[in-house]
């Protein structure tokens, strides 16, 4: 259904994709952790290998959970689709896009 | 003159003094009545049980007036204050500061529009009660928390907060929502699901737990506000069975607006559920309890089947809302627990005995699964820390809260929902919100959310003091733990000197 309206409704989104520039809006959920209490949003380039993603935004936040242990991650999927994380490939070579949601648990 | 009685001085005063027009067009003097596809045949036919006057009701309501304001000046007088359960208490009064009064105000603007553009002198006339009543609201609220603004951090700023904090888009998101929706939308959104699903739900928790916390002003303030608040539910209830009654073509369209409303300003009280399962410091009623008793009995067992009879159902995703209960208040909360340093209040770590408390209050649930979140947390403050998430959370592109919440029916797992419009991926914290987002995108997709605005640098710059700032937030003295507060500190210096507590 389309809003109701006394003339046409037609406006641009807030937020378009061209703001962020090249950059990716990423979010990623530690799931069966509730000690984070909702997924984290990252603003990342996508030429950054996942090293530096995992060491710079994902160590630094996991890391306020004092039983945080960074070698017990598994089960990754993008948006639902298992993938394997490599120290030195890029989140854009991994699959990681506009606004995935990089998924894991212990 | 003889004088006319009161339902004579009604219709002379109010009715017959509308016209009608002989040189314009009506629809010139009223061009919103038409466009979402509301059909009124007769305008006549609205029943106002109230009948009152401007004359009647100016001296009702500075009688009112009077009452509030005796109390308020003793209040302050007698330094009551003091008397307070506990000076965590009054972070109570400034989430309700920022986040509620600002919206008593719009309100006030929305009811100021409909009194001026709705077809018939009656609903005219109430609208214009309830805009004046609405800004009576927002005045004696600021009038009442500005005795704690001269003692205490966060009440100085409430209106800056409210256009800028991340956690106060919520409301803001919801009040503008109303506004710029068609004038029958927004009077289901406001008389009917705010003022009349949902009021006694957001009111009367306030005001016991204020009572319960020794607050005198704050209660006597509420129950000023409440005795126009039966008038608005009067009204909102009228609203619905006068625009069901005069077309059937409107049924559906008024169950939408009914199930779009009910959602918007059921994920609003969640900072209902916060208050009464955390924030006050003599808790006196769950958020679940209060949810049975003034929703599921009062609403859904007696107000929706009187309301079948026009055709009209319980709101869409209500067992949602039945299916949260166990676990709202605790997800929200610690959300705001763990982001305290982007808030302008503050939190703490509960007791045992408050945690004991909250195991009874919801013994299927807690123990499993919130208790021991907050016991993790006890450890890193007993270790002289402070549990706080580093990380900053995408938004619902609906309600603008982070997706917190669980799975009904599971509560391990987040409920996170991703739609797609015109090739954008967007957020959504919940079936509610992603049905009200996929019925009308075009108008969500407008909205900013907090996060995309931190990221795209216009929040003051990337970092989190610079966030902080111009949130408008001091740092250090706004935000953080209770236990690391001037607040704190206060409160236990003027308890410490045993005149100012009138020799306790």
């Amino acid at each position: 259904m389309a809003v109701r309206a006394l003339g046409t409704y037609d406006f641009p989104p807030k937020e378009p994709r061209e703001d962020f520039g090249t950059d990716l809006l990423v979010y990623t959920y530690f799931e069966g952790n509730s000690f984070f209490v909702a997924p984290a949003a990252w603003r990342v380039p996508p030429d950054m290998p996942w090293e530096a993603f995992r060491t710079q935004a994902l160590d630094p936040w996991l890391g306020a959970d004092p039983d945080y242990d960074p070698s017990a991650l598994t089960n990754w999927r993008i948006d639902d689709v298992p993938f394997e994380p490599k120290e030195g490939a890029t989140l854009d070579s991994l699959g990681i896009g506009w606004k995935s949601v990089v998924r894991f648990n212990h | 003159m003889k004088k006319l009685s009161m339902k004579q001085q009604y219709q002379v005063m109010t009715r017959d003094l509308d016209w009608e027009p002989t040189y314009v067009e009506r629809d010139q003097i009223y061009p919103y009545l038409e466009f979402e596809g509301i059909k009124v045949h007769d305008w006549e036919a609205w029943e106002d049980p109230f009948r009152l006057t401007m004359a009647s009701y100016y001296k009702y309501q500075a009688e009112k007036e009077r009452r509030l304001y005796a109390v308020l000046e003793s209040f302050e007088q007698n330094q009551s204050h003091l008397r307070l359960s506990d000076g965590r208490y009054v972070n109570n009064m400034k989430m309700f500061l920022s986040g509620l009064t600002p919206v008593e105000y719009a309100a006030h603007r929305q009811f100021a529009f409909l009194a001026r553009h709705l077809g018939g002198p009656a609903p005219r006339f109430s609208a214009q009660l309830q805009s004046i009543d609405e800004l009576r609201h927002a005045q004696t609220q600021l009038h009442t928390f500005n005795l704690y603004n001269k003692y205490y951090e966060g009440f100085d700023n409430y209106r800056h907060l409210f256009d800028r904090i991340w956690y106060l888009a919520v409301t803001k998101s919801y009040i503008e929502d109303a506004m710029t929706a068609g004038p029958f939308e927004s009077l289901i959104a406001l008389s009917f699901s705010l003022e009349y699903l949902l009021t006694n739900l957001l009111f009367v928790p306030y005001m016991s737990g204020a009572n319960f916390n020794g607050d005198a002003a704050t209660t006597t303030m509420g129950f000023s506000s409440q005795s126009d608040e039966s008038r608005h539910m009067t009204l909102g209830l009228e609203v619905v069975k006068f625009l069901l009654e005069q077309d059937e073509a409107n049924v559906p369209i008024i169950q939408e607006w009914v199930d779009k409303w009910f959602w918007r300003g059921y994920r609003v009280l969640a900072i209902v559920s916060v208050l009464m399962d955390y924030m006050l410091p003599r808790p006196f009623m769950s958020w679940k309890e209060s949810f049975e008793l003034y929703f599921e009995q009062q609403m859904l067992d007696g107000l929706f089947p009187d309301l079948e009879y026009y055709g009209l159902k319980p709101p869409r995703h209500v067992d949602i809302a039945i299916a949260e209960k166990d676990h709202y208040s605790h997800n929200v909360h610690w959300a705001l627990y763990q982001w305290n340093y982007v808030t302008a209040f503050h939190t703490w770590t509960p007791s045992d005995e408050h945690l004991d408390w909250l195991s009874a209050q919801y013994p299927d649930t807690f123990d499993q699964h919130h208790r021991p979140k907050w016991e993790k947390a006890q450890r890193i403050a007993d270790g002289g820390g402070r549990y706080y998430n580093p990380s900053v959370a995408p938004q619902c592109q609906v309600c603008v809260i982070p997706p917190v919440f669980t799975e009904p029916g599971d509560p391990t797992k987040l409920s996170i929902r991703i739609s797609e419009y015109q090739g954008e991926r967007y957020v959504l914290c919940s079936d509610g919100c992603q049905w009200i987002f996929e019925r009308e995108p075009e108008k969500y997709i407008q909205a900013p959310m907090p996060t995309n605005q931190v990221y795209r640098g216009n929040y003051g710059g990337p970092t989190i003091p610079e966030v902080v700032a111009w949130f408008g937030i001091d740092e250090g003295v706004q935000n953080h733990d209770y236990l690391m507060s001037g607040d704190a500190r206060s409160w236990d210096e003027w308890h410490a000197m045993g005149s100012l507590t009138g020799g306790k």
